[in-house]
């Protein structure tokens, strides 16, 4: 909850561009998670 | 503006009423249960825990406001994977850490014009409601289907944003007749450049539609679906990439909601993991 306040800070500020490369990594990461948990490979 | 703010007030004093309840009902029969199971799995003292959570969160929280998305990505698979909770009481704390960080960030995304209200209460009424028919049809996949399927919608979406240009300011050259009779268009200010960026939407009633099938999801999963509404609001409505984030993460306040009570009622909540974080 507290990160939340300073990441809307850093939102403010920040370079779209930076933004894109965030989301992108972040659905990366749980795109890989949930289909690693679908075929059981990271449970 | 003034209003919203009002109900956002409203809003985070109902949910800390909410969460002082639960946790005097629930703290007397469950943290004992918790403290066993953490005792039985890690031999470090009680409070390593919730500091490393409280530290932990902290960075998530930042991540999270910074990808427009709630508890379901990071929380779940980070604070499941490495610290030695039950997994339903991480699910249940998850859905409450992204309400509390929805509710934290939307105030300050709602002053600085960067999440819209007339673009987040039509895709909230729509999600929401999708979400309550997404409950009741309930589970009646396999879950390692349903993973799978998501995972791989998730990298297909990945890929479109990878290859995607002009995303952080899409060319919407004409909004479309529902986005104008509801007013969906604003300005905000680009900090990074300088200058105030006019955004207006397009393709409204298929953006509209996705969001149906997001919220029979986002029901059936019990998550708020933030990773959901970047893509759409973004590269299929034409929204630039910091509207999106910021309307994402307000959206989840609303559908993380009622999602947020089937946990508390199963008691899922466990205030021990839940206040640090």
């Amino acid at each position: 909850m507290l990160g939340s306040m300073v990441g809307v800070k850093i939102l403010a500020r920040a370079k779209p561009k930076a933004i894109k490369w965030m989301v992108i990594w972040l659905l990366l990461f749980a795109g890989l998670r949930a289909l690693l948990k679908g075929l059981e490979i990271w449970k | 503006m003034i209003h919203s703010r009002k109900v956002l007030k409203i809003l985070i004093v109902v949910l800390s009423i909410m969460v002082i309840f639960v946790s005097i009902s629930a703290f007397a029969s469950q943290t004992q249960e918790a403290a066993k199971e953490t005792a039985s799995a890690s031999t470090a003292p009680w409070w390593v825990w919730p500091l490393a959570l409280f530290v932990v969160t902290f960075i998530l929280g930042i991540l999270a406001v910074l990808g427009g998305v709630g508890g379901g990505v990071l929380f779940v698979p980070i604070i499941g994977g490495f610290f030695p909770f039950n997994i339903d009481f991480v699910r249940g704390a998850g859905l409450l850490v992204a309400l509390a960080g929805a509710l934290a960030a939307g105030p300050g995304l709602l002053r600085r014009n960067l999440a819209s209200l007339r673009l987040a209460l039509p895709v909230a009424l729509i999600a929401s409601s999708a979400a309550i028919i997404g409950a009741m049809i309930g589970l009646a996949l396999k879950p390692n289907v349903v993973n799978t399927l998501l995972g791989a919608t998730i990298l297909f979406i990945v890929a479109i944003m990878v290859t995607a240009k002009k995303s952080d300011f899409p060319n919407v050259a004409k909004p479309d007749n529902l986005s104008q009779s509801l007013h969906i268009m604003g300005i905000y200010r680009e900090e990074s450049l300088g200058k105030d960026i006019e955004w207006q939407v397009h393709r409204t009633p298929q953006g509209l539609a996705l969001f149906i099938i997001i919220g029979i999801m986002a029901g059936m999963f019990g998550l708020g679906a933030g990773w959901a509404n970047v893509p759409v609001l973004n590269l299929l409505m034409g929204a630039p990439l910091k509207i999106s984030v910021a309307t994402s993460k307000f959206l989840l306040s609303i559908t993380d909601t009622s999602a947020a009570w089937v946990y508390l009622n199963q008691g899922a909540v466990l205030p021990m993991i839940v206040v640090p974080s």
